[in-house]
Formats: C-alpha cells, sequence, structure tokens
C-alpha cells in the first residue's frame, strides 16, 4: 500500500483529491493507499448528508472567519483545527465502509497507545480515550473501492468547536460538541508535536497495512484539480 | 406543511427528517443526517418514502423501516 506524507492545503484540494482517489480506484487506476495531510487554513467539513441549517452554526463560523466544506463522504461534522490535527485518508479496494472502519481503527488505537494513551475502537467511526472521541472517520464507496478520511486530534484548539451545532436529539444522548470531544494533548497532559503525531500514525496504519513510500500520480492530480470546483461551489456547500 | 422529526436511530446515528406535505398529499421528504450511504441510494430512498414504500437500499447507521415508521407518523 502506498504511504503519501503531504502537509497543509485548503478543503476544496483536499476533498478533490480523496475523491479523484475513490473514483481513480473504483477504475483500478490507482493503488491501496495511505494519506496523511492536514486542511490549511482550519475548516470545518459536514457529511454528505448533512443539512447545513441543523448542523452549523453560521453566525459563529463566520465570526471566526471558517471555511465551510461539504464532504463526498457521509458522517457529521468535522472541526479541523490547521494546527492540531493530522487528517488522515485510506484508500482500500474490496472491503465495504464498515470492514475499513474497524481496519482502520486498530491502527489508529495502536497510533495512540504509541502516544501513551489507552483508545477504543468506538463502532460505528470513532475512537475515543477516556470517553473522549479524539477521531472521528468517515466513508463513502464506489464500486470496489472504499476511502475513508478522518482526524486525529493531537492538540485541535477545543474553543473552535462552538462552530458545531448538534441537533437537540443527539446532545440529550451525547452531549455537546465541547463536551464529547478532546484531543491527545489535553487527555495526556502533555504537548503532542504534530511530528510525533505523523510518527504515530505510519507506526499505527504500518501494523495493519503494508507501507511503502510513494507519490500521488499525474491522473489524480489532473482528475482532483477538475474536481475543485465543486467544493468552492455554494450550491454543493448548501446542497441540504 | 412541514413534519420534522429529529431523533437518534436504534444504530446510534442522528437523523434529520422533513416530510413536506400539502392538503395530506406528501409533495417531498428529506432525509438528513449523520449515517452513511450512496447518494443515488438516499435519494432513490426519499423518493419511495414519498410514496409511503420501503426502500432495499443500505444505509449504514440507520435501518430504512424506521425512516418509513417517522414518515407515517407525519400523515397519522
Amino acid at each position: 500500500m502506498r504511504l503519501i506524507i503531504e502537509g497543509g492545503n485548503p478543503g476544496e484540494r483536499q476533498m478533490a483529491l480523496d475523491e479523484a482517489m475513490l473514483i481513480l480506484a473504483s477504475h483500478n487506476l490507482v493503488e491501496e493507499t495511505v494519506r496523511l495531510w492536514n486542511f490549511s487554513p482550519t475548516t470545518l467539513t459536514i457529511g454528505r448528508f448533512l443539512a447545513v441549517r441543523d448542523w452549523v452554526n453560521e453566525e459563529e463560523r463566520e465570526k471566526l472567519g471558517i471555511p465551510l466544506i461539504r464532504r463526498f463522504t457521509g458522517g457529521g461534522p468535522a472541526l479541523h483545527d490547521e494546527k492540531g490535527e493530522v487528517t488522515w485518508s485510506v484508500l482500500m479496494k474490496g472491503v465495504d465502509v464498515v470492514e475499513a472502519y474497524r481496519r482502520i481503527g486498530s491502527a489508529l488505537v495502536k497510533a495512540i497507545e504509541l502516544l501513551g494513551l489507552k483508545a477504543e475502537f468506538s463502532p460505528i467511526n470513532d475512537v475515543t480515550v477516556m470517553g473522549k472521541k479524539v477521531v472521528g472517520m468517515a466513508g463513502a464507496k464506489k464500486r470496489d473501492a472504499v476511502l475513508v478520511h478522518g482526524t486525529f486530534m493531537f492538540s485541535t484548539y477545543l474553543g473552535y468547536m462552538k462552530v458545531i451545532k448538534s441537533p437537540e436529539a443527539k446532545v440529550r444522548e451525547r452531549g455537546s460538541p465541547e463536551g464529547r470531544v478532546s484531543n491527545l494533548s489535553v487527555l495526556l497532559g502533555s504537548e503532542i508535536s504534530r511530528r510525533e503525531a505523523v510518527e504515530a500514525l505510519i507506526e499505527g496504519f504500518s501494523s495493519a497495512f503494508e507501507l511503502r513510500d510513494g507519490e500521488l500520480t499525474e491522473l489524480e492530480v489532473e482528475l482532483s484539480s477538475q474536481l475543485k470546483f465543486k467544493y468552492t461551489n455554494e450550491r454543493w456547500t448548501y446542497l441540504r | 406543511m412541514i413534519c420534522e422529526k429529529i431523533f437518534r436511530s436504534r444504530q446510534g446515528k442522528t437523523v434529520v427528517l422533513r416530510v413536506y406535505s400539502e392538503e395530506g398529499r406528501i409533495e417531498k421528504v428529506e432525509v438528513t443526517g449523520d449515517f452513511f450511504a450512496d447518494e443515488n441510494d438516499i435519494e432513490y430512498l426519499e423518493r419511495s418514502l414519498k410514496e409511503l414504500k420501503p426502500a432495499k437500499v443500505e444505509v449504514i447507521g440507520v435501518d430504512v423501516d424506521e425512516l418509513l415508521e417517522k414518515v407515517k407518523e407525519c400523515i397519522s
């Protein structure tokens, strides 16, 4: 499996690239991949099937100047702190989305353990430490290809969580986003650097997948640049 | 008229279901939430629910019969 390590890029590029990878993998045109990256600037993403009015505090988001991107994957909203998160994507073939969550979840549990914390995979798509969510995953399937991407909150500024609005039914059962989400540095009681987080992720993913260094192909770069328009278009962002 | 049902599914996902109707006839059903599915399947599901029929689609995190039940509650 190919390992690609990248830095920060705007949300439209990151989503377009993940979608391009999934499309190309569904036609057997790219190989299975683990990609480590991050959003720059800090971005709020929402799942493919969420209505913005139910899940986003638009007033707070605009006040903080945080861009909003609708993902092509399902799941909930996710705040991606430019400085406090490593975002990751895993492209797999021949598995269903639930099985992909389980396999990736075990790799992430391992990565967190390497940083000194005991983590648990919490089905369907979370990883928690001491009952707090530190990883969220979101996936989509196209033919026999699955792409799952997610957060690895090593030092996410939790004050940003106020841009997320949760429906009352969820707050009653799970609590507010500010209360149920944390970051690994807070839970460990000492600051984890990006480098330490990336190293732990590489080792964690290596425990689940056979990784070797790789690069993006021309096809991925070309198709992703064509798909970028979708993620900057308000008709897509406010589709629901 | 809009009937809104906001609930946690049996599998633990949050669903916001909106049924738009006029004079007792369903005009549109909108299913949103933090579940996982294929986009074409959700469009098909919304059309089926409008006709009060179950759809054979896979939605990870929500059972289709739960959604049909809620739509029926809206028009009862």
